[in-house]
């Protein structure tokens, strides 16, 4: 078991509500802290789970169950170059380098924000890319994909949609109840 | 009404340590032990519900203080004071 800290944005419930907190805690999310920040439901996760998919999987579908509309899973997908450096513990200079292709070749293309001096990446894709390069270890690029694979499902589905997504997801464990665990045969 | 303590020390720490920053504390319901409200008092205002039976206080006490830090709201009357 590891612990995994991760983000969930949420809108869609009132944080003035008497119910609001009881709503997340009787969900399961009693291994979170609640709070409202910009207009934005954050409720920061410290979950022990066997896998990060088993971990965020199952806190997405306990916010929806709590009653809130999720709206991403951070750490975000869509990072600036400064980011990156922090994310992948790396200068500015060496990830200006991978860019320019003066190091490294065909570094992912910025896919927002293309006309401003603060362009975006995809962190799924340039996670690959460093890992591919060596500059990050394997179990942060799965993540990094794993967190864009939910990310994607959270931006194309309505709730029921996406809950039965993620219900598919759900790793078997020794944890899940009997009830749970698919037939095997 | 004075704030009671926390039961756990790490979560009491977290709220003295919200409070030396302006944040108030209001009793909450059921399975929240209070909310904190940090210096801006409208709906644009930060809040963060602290739990009575945190599964992990130290983790829980972490949080907290991280979402105080992510708070700009006191950093802004701080500026218009020095002002």
């Amino acid at each position: 078991m590891q612990t995994f800290n991760f983000l969930v944005v949420a809108t869609g419930l009132d944080p003035e509500a008497d119910d609001f907190e009881d709503r997340f805690f009787e969900a399961g999310c009693d291994d979170a802290t609640l709070s409202f920040q910009k207009g934005l439901i954050l409720v920061a996760f410290d979950r022990e789970a066997d896998s990060l998919e088993e971990a965020v999987v199952s806190a997405v579908l306990e916010v929806l169950r709590a009653g809130a509309t999720v709206r991403r899973v951070e750490p975000d997908e869509l990072v600036s170059q400064a980011d990156i450096g922090r994310r992948a513990d790396l200068t500015r200079a060496a990830i200006s380098n991978y860019i320019a292709g003066t190091r490294g070749d065909n570094f992912p293309l910025p896919v927002a924000k293309i006309a401003t001096d603060n362009p975006l990446w995809r962190w799924s894709e340039v996670a690959h890319w460093l890992h591919a390069f060596d500059r990050l270890d394997a179990e942060e690029a799965a993540k990094a994909v794993l967190i864009g694979r939910i990310n994607d499902l959270i931006a194309h589905c309505d709730a029921d949609v996406l809950c039965h997504a993620l219900e598919d997801m759900m790793p078997v464990t020794t944890h899940s109840p009997p009830s749970r665990r698919p037939v095997v045969g | 009404m004075a704030r009671p303590r926390h039961s756990k020390k790490e979560v009491e720490a977290a709220v003295v340590y919200a409070e030396a920053r302006g944040w108030r504390w209001r009793k909450g319901e059921g399975h929240c032990w209070g909310r904190l409200k940090c210096t801006r008092p409208d709906r644009q205002g930060c809040q963060i519900s602290v739990n009575s039976t945190p599964r992990n206080a130290v983790n829980h006490a972490r949080a907290i203080v991280r979402a105080v830090d992510h708070c700009w709201h006191g950093d802004e009357e701080l500026c218009d004071a020095d002002i």
